[in-house]
């Protein structure tokens, strides 16, 4: 029997699937040591919804013979992993981090459960969320079934919402990684406030068939995990066309760092004042040393502005109305007062009341923001931005007077359907802060270049929280 | 819908998570009244917002939604 340090908790996919091949441990024996560890510690921050040890002790024997036989089928194979709560997995509750749900019980595992488990990864667990992602825009981090997402780095601070267990069960070794989801920011926030590495896909780049659905045009299915390599690895078993999925863009990602441009043939686009005036004053010394790095890595660094538009105002409006739809039948039936937060609940019963005009104006500016942003990525590879303004806001903090706003970014870009990278890049009072990489549609391999190469010069990802 | 789920589990979900967010959940809340009016004013502040921007007619909706 292997015994396990906390390296191995902290170790990349690559290694821990390095291992399994090795024989230094098998894969029943690495899901056993994670499922005690998620079991033991997930309650710790919030972050457990269900814990799957019998069928991911079954999948890891059957990856073990796979393995033992020669048959590779991905670095996933044989290594642990978990979803957020509103990711249906056949036969167990979906909860989607709501009281109104909390004994649902879907037939069908999601396609990315169904895909992970063709190339052998073995699922461990359900972990928290925000109730219904957050779409009713709650007020307090406790606005989810298992109370709030808390945060490794420090208990007292939020994990960041919506994928909230995502990010703490990742950032305190409970996972090697997970999949979270985002409407706008709800895989980004999480990773910057926990200190890991987020991506989320081009619209359309993965299937949501068997997914909680909030937003149809806003939100994408990601990878949360330790670096930017291994969540390249992650989208590769994940991405592809499915025609459960109407927004599916049928097209499969394939992660090759070997034919990554040289990176002084990167041309990186930032505004001077997202790294300044934009985020809170005890950061910017932090965010400033994370410009510096990626200029030292040879990049050209251009000065650049995205456009100009009432982007909150818009993807407010277009997951209200969108939202009102989808759960018409939560406010129909009174069960919508069952959630957590009061502020969400007003949320969600005012997205009845949303006007078409208003969801045709905001769907309208939309398209300008895509051609706008395709104007900019015509002399531009990638943007770079702070991912929030800040470190992790405290746990009482009023979510609608935070100090650590998002930045314009993160909303522009999910209305533009681009993908983005989120990174560890520094510190501020012991607490992590996430520097964002965005692309043009389908730019990934790009992203996933770049924020390695920063990766090989920073140890910010290396860092573990006081679990 | 499948059965698989125990009794147990089923009652664990249903229960002690309610009570956990309920504990945690700050004190001094407004009542719900307020919240909708809350929600209505932000509602009406984006209306606002989107309005200031320019939109000739030749722009459609991204209905279908392609990145």
């Amino acid at each position: 029997m292997a015994t396990f340090g906390d390296d191995l908790y902290f170790a990349p996919i690559t290694e821990l699937h390095a291992g399994i091949r090795a024989k230094r441990y098998s894969s029943v024996e690495l899901t056993r040591a994670f499922c005690d560890r998620l079991e033991k510690l997930g309650p710790r921050f919030n972050a457990l919804a269900l814990l799957l040890r019998d069928q991911a002790i079954r999948k890891a024997h059957d990856a073990d013979g796979e393995i033992l036989r020669g048959r590779i089928r991905s670095p996933l194979q044989g290594v642990p992993y978990a979803v957020k709560d509103l990711v249906a997995v056949a036969g167990h509750p979906t909860t989607w981090g709501a009281r109104p749900y909390a004994a649902q019980v879907f037939e069908q595992d999601a396609s990315i459960v169904k895909r992970l488990s063709k190339v052998g990864a073995v699922l461990i667990g359900k972990l928290a969320m925000v109730e219904l992602a957050g779409g009713g825009g709650y007020r307090f981090a406790a606005a989810s079934l298992q109370g709030p997402g808390l945060n490794p780095w420090d208990r007292s601070r939020w994990s960041g919402g919506s994928s909230s267990g995502s990010g703490s069960a990742v950032a305190a070794g409970l996972v090697p990684w997970a999949i979270g989801s985002e409407t706008s920011g709800s895989i980004l926030t999480p990773a910057a406030f926990c200190g890991i590495t987020g991506l989320r896909p081009t619209y359309g780049l993965v299937s949501r068939a068997g997914c909680m659905a909030l937003s149809w045009t806003l939100d994408k299915i990601g990878p949360m995990a330790r670096s930017a390599e291994d969540c390249g690895h992650i989208l590769q078993a994940i991405s592809g066309g499915d025609s459960e999925d109407p927004s599916s863009a049928n097209k499969r990602f394939y992660y090759a760092p070997q034919f990554a441009p040289p990176l002084k043939e990167l041309k990186v686009g930032y505004d001077p004042a997202d790294f300044s005036d934009r985020v809170v004053a005890e950061a910017r010394k932090a965010f400033a040393e994370a410009l510096e790095v990626i200029r030292q890595l040879g990049v050209r660094l251009i000065e650049a502005k995205i456009p100009d538009f009432p982007y909150s105002a818009m993807v407010a409006t277009i997951i209200s109305a969108e939202m009102g739809s989808i759960f018409e039948d939560l406010v129909a039936s009174g069960k919508v007062d069952q959630l957590a937060d009061k502020r969400q609940i007003a949320g969600i019963k005012v997205s009845q009341e949303v006007l078409a005009k208003d969801y045709l104006r905001a769907m309208r500016l939309r398209r300008l923001v895509q051609r706008e942003f395709a104007k900019l990525f015509f002399d531009l590879d990638v943007l770079i931005a702070p991912a929030r303004s800040g470190p992790a806001s405290k746990i009482s903090e009023p979510l609608d007077r935070l100090t650590s706003p998002p930045t314009p970014l993160i909303p522009a870009g999910n209305l533009a359907g681009l993908p983005a990278l989120c990174l560890p890049c520094g510190f501020v009072d012991n607490l992590p802060l996430g520097l964002q990489i965005v692309g043009p549609p389908f730019s990934e391999n790009k992203l996933l270049a770049l924020g390695t190469a920063f990766q090989n010069q920073t140890n910010w990802h290396r860092r573990r929280p006081p679990v | 819908m499948a059965a698989k789920v125990t009794r147990r589990q089923l009652a664990v979900l249903a229960a002690l998570p309610l009570g956990a967010a309920e504990s945690l959940q700050p004190q001094g809340q407004p009542l719900l009244e307020d919240d909708l009016a809350a929600q209505r004013e932000t509602l009406r502040r984006n209306r606002e917002q989107m309005a200031k921007v320019s939109l000739p007619m030749g722009v459609e909706p991204a209905v279908i939604f392609k990145a």
